[in-house]
């Protein structure tokens, strides 16, 4: 009890001698990627406030916020330099089609692969996820095998591209978790496809 | 205020929250293997400068590649800057000077179910959700020392300049 008082006291001095009340924080709302609506809110012991437009900041001294304002994307760009250079690159994915019962991609999707290869091939501690599937023609043990098969020849397409990863994993779904659900027996080009995960 | 949402009994700060979290974990899975898989919540992508974790009063120099685990404390140096990706594709960035804590990260890859609990005490941070702030926005939080942020499927900055 007694302790508790003297560091209150003593916290109390400290921010008498700085000639502040408490700890500043400002919070700033960035644009999203893709030019969607976005918000934030932030709650303290003396209220809420909402940033709801691109650039709009707060700063809060103690927790009291100060009325809200919108910065330049120029000063954010200074200010917060550091922050915006080391945010990751953001993850990605591809799907890439195969011919019928086989792991031949189709022409359209060998172009894609090169071009998926040349975007990925410097992606920083990626770490891959390539998932084959398989139409629902057949059984399940060879669309299982035959989903996999897919997999594993893209994985060896990255590999030959030297495409630099921090982990690559390998997956084969069979029929089961289709891109575009089709009835058992039925043909659907859609879902003879690996898609390759990148985060 | 995270610390609630996750199931435990109250509000802490600085090292406790560290150590609360760790027993928090260890509650969960009977062998430590399973903890271990349970918890791991991202991996370093970007790294520039001195930057080091700690968890249960180990303290690891990071470098890209590196994995983090729920309860780790990340803490950056002077001129020293991190950039990391959790497993729910969520993005975080750390400027110098900064002090962060990943107090929980609960995340289900078939679902996209899971939970976000991140603490800034100290310098700066960017946070782009990921797929668990697109299934259920709430699922996220984030506090400093005096504020907690509502995040509602967002890209933003947060700068804690001193106590």
């Amino acid at each position: 009890m007694n302790k508790a008082w003297m560091s209150c006291a003593m916290m109390a001095l400290v921010a008498l001698l700085a000639g502040c009340a408490g700890p500043k924080e400002r919070f700033v709302l960035l644009p999203q990627a893709d030019g969607s609506a976005s918000s934030i809110v932030v709650k303290t012991a003396s209220g809420e406030t909402a940033l709801t437009s691109p650039y709009a900041a707060v700063e809060t001294r103690g927790g009291k916020p100060e009325p809200t304002q919108t910065l330049s994307a120029a000063e954010v760009e200074r200010r917060y330099a550091e922050v915006m250079r080391s945010l990751p690159a953001r993850p990605r994915s591809y799907d890439l089609l195969f011919e019928l019962g086989t792991d031949r991609l189709t022409p359209a999707s060998q172009e894609l692969l090169k071009k998926a290869i040349a975007e990925i091939k410097e992606f920083p501690a990626g770490e891959f996820i390539l998932t084959g599937h398989a139409d629902a023609i057949g059984n399940d043990a060879s669309n299982d095998a035959l989903s996999l098969r897919r997999a594993r020849l893209i994985e060896r397409e990255l590999q030959r591209a030297e495409v630099k990863a921090l982990s690559i994993e390998v997956i084969g779904k069979g029929a089961r978790d289709p891109r575009v659900p089709q009835k058992r027996g039925v043909a659907e080009p859609r879902n003879r496809f690996v898609e390759i995960k990148i985060r | 205020m995270g610390i609630i949402r996750a199931g435990n009994a109250g509000r802490v700060s600085g090292w406790g929250s560290v150590l609360l979290a760790s027993a928090w974990l260890l509650g969960q899975g009977s062998a430590t293997a399973q903890e271990a898989t349970a918890s791991q919540a991202g991996i370093v992508k970007v790294l520039q400068g001195d930057v080091r974790a700690e968890r249960s009063g180990k303290s690891r120099p990071l470098s890209t590649g590196e994995r983090l685990y729920a309860g780790d404390r990340v803490v950056t140096a002077a001129a020293s800057s991190v950039g990391f990706t959790l497993r729910d594709d969520t993005l975080i960035s750390l400027g110098s000077n900064s002090q962060f804590l990943l107090e929980q990260f609960a995340y289900n890859d078939k679902t996209d179910e899971g939970s976000i609990a991140v603490r800034l005490s100290k310098g700066t941070l960017r946070y782009v959700s990921g797929l668990i702030g697109k299934r259920s926005p709430e699922s996220q939080l984030l506090s400093t020392p005096t504020a907690t942020i509502g995040i509602r499927g967002t890209d933003f900055i947060v700068e804690v300049v001193g106590e």
